[in-house]
């Protein structure tokens, strides 16, 4: 009876997320998705600020780094492949060799004296410009990640 | 008629205005001057003897007969230096193949910038060492030429960002050792007036007709 139900339910499952992509959304969802839309917009106006304050002398306007001395963001292989990681990057800097698109960088990345929803809103403007498409990073995500970051 | 004094004045200021931008093609020279007899001495770059990214002494003979663009950075800079690497490639990408202009870049932190980080450092950016020269030598050394050669302040400061404060300037030396401009190596805009001026100063140098 109980395996019963979990079939159900998974087949339930199944359905929705399969049927995701359908225009016919429950108006919850609808909610949701825009409320999200919304936010993503304003963590993309927020996060552009912090990012030139913070971010751009290294990383450049354009997300493309400098030569071999700062990796690019945009485009980038190891942001793209690991958000929680990157948000502890933001958070405590980086000091070992890490390689980006196949490039070896070393140079020192110092940590940000900023608070997690700004790193949230940062990561979600460096994972959705310049051709990353990362989605909203939700500073709730941020929170557990920064939490669980490995002690340098 | 209060009318139109204040129309000359306001032309007077916009000729004063104008006077930094002079319509002549020479740039200014920057510094003290001395006037003796006939003569006005101008401030010029001291000796000075570094060591570059290969190891190799560096002295005002190096740069003879040429003009070069100099600043003081650090590698671990992690504020206004990589921006202005970023603008000095710039004038390194204009004048690649002009012999008459080189770049001299001065670590402040020469305990951590040692030759081998600053080859390391120098690789990284791609450049030709005879073009672009990384220097170290005794901090205080290069603090006292900064500060009065170049007229640059650097200093350590426990309290900024990377433990130094310094100017983001970019010097345009001649080839008499004057400085002849000074530029926020930080601002797009500002470098794009030290490119130009570059030009300008090397066309003093062509033979008159």
């Amino acid at each position: 009876m109980n395996q019963l139900t979990k079939a159900i339910s998974f087949l339930l499952v199944l359905l929705m997320i399969s049927c995701g992509g359908n225009t016919e959304n429950t108006q919850e969802e609808n909610t949701i998705s825009s409320r999200d839309e919304i936010r993503l917009k304003q963590y993309m106006v927020q996060g552009a600020k912090i990012y030139s304050t913070y971010c751009a002398n290294c990383h450049q306007d354009d997300g493309k780094g400098l030569a071999a001395l700062y990796p690019p963001l945009a485009g980038s292989d190891y942001l793209m492949e690991d958000f929680a990681r990157a948000a502890c990057i933001i958070k405590n800097g980086q000091a070992k060799e890490i390689v980006v698109n196949g490039v070896a960088y070393s140079q020192l990345m110092p940590g940000n004296p900023i608070t997690n929803l700004e790193v949230a809103e940062v990561l979600t403007y460096v994972t959705n410009s310049w051709g990353n498409e990362g989605g909203l990073m939700g500073v709730k995500d941020i929170d557990k990640w920064i939490d669980a970051c490995e002690e340098e | 008629m209060i009318r139109s004094e204040y129309l000359v004045f306001a032309i007077l200021i916009t000729l004063i205005g104008c006077t930094s931008t002079p319509s002549s093609d020479k740039l200014p020279i920057y510094g003290n001057k001395i006037f003796e007899e006939n003569d006005t001495i101008y401030h010029t770059v001291e000796d000075f003897k570094l060591v570059d990214q290969d190891s190799s002494w560096v002295t005002n003979s190096t740069f003879e007969d040429q003009v070069y663009v100099s600043d003081f950075f650090f590698t671990s800079c992690p504020t206004i230096c990589p921006k202005m690497k970023q603008q000095m490639l710039r004038v390194y990408e204009k004048f690649e193949n002009n012999d008459q202009v080189a770049i001299l870049s001065h670590t402040i932190d020469p305990k951590h910038d040692t030759v081998a980080v600053l080859k390391d450092f120098a690789n990284k950016l791609s450049i030709k060492s005879n073009k672009w020269k990384f220097v170290t030598g005794d901090q205080d050394y290069i603090y006292d030429l900064g500060e009065k050669s170049y007229m640059v302040m650097a200093d350590e400061d426990p309290n900024a960002a990377g433990g130094f404060i310094h100017s983001g300037a970019f010097l345009l030396v001649d080839k008499e050792r004057r400085i002849r401009g000074v530029y926020d190596g930080t601002i797009d805009e500002q470098v794009d007036i030290l490119l130009n001026d570059i030009e300008k100063l090397l066309r003093e140098y062509e033979p008159t007709n």
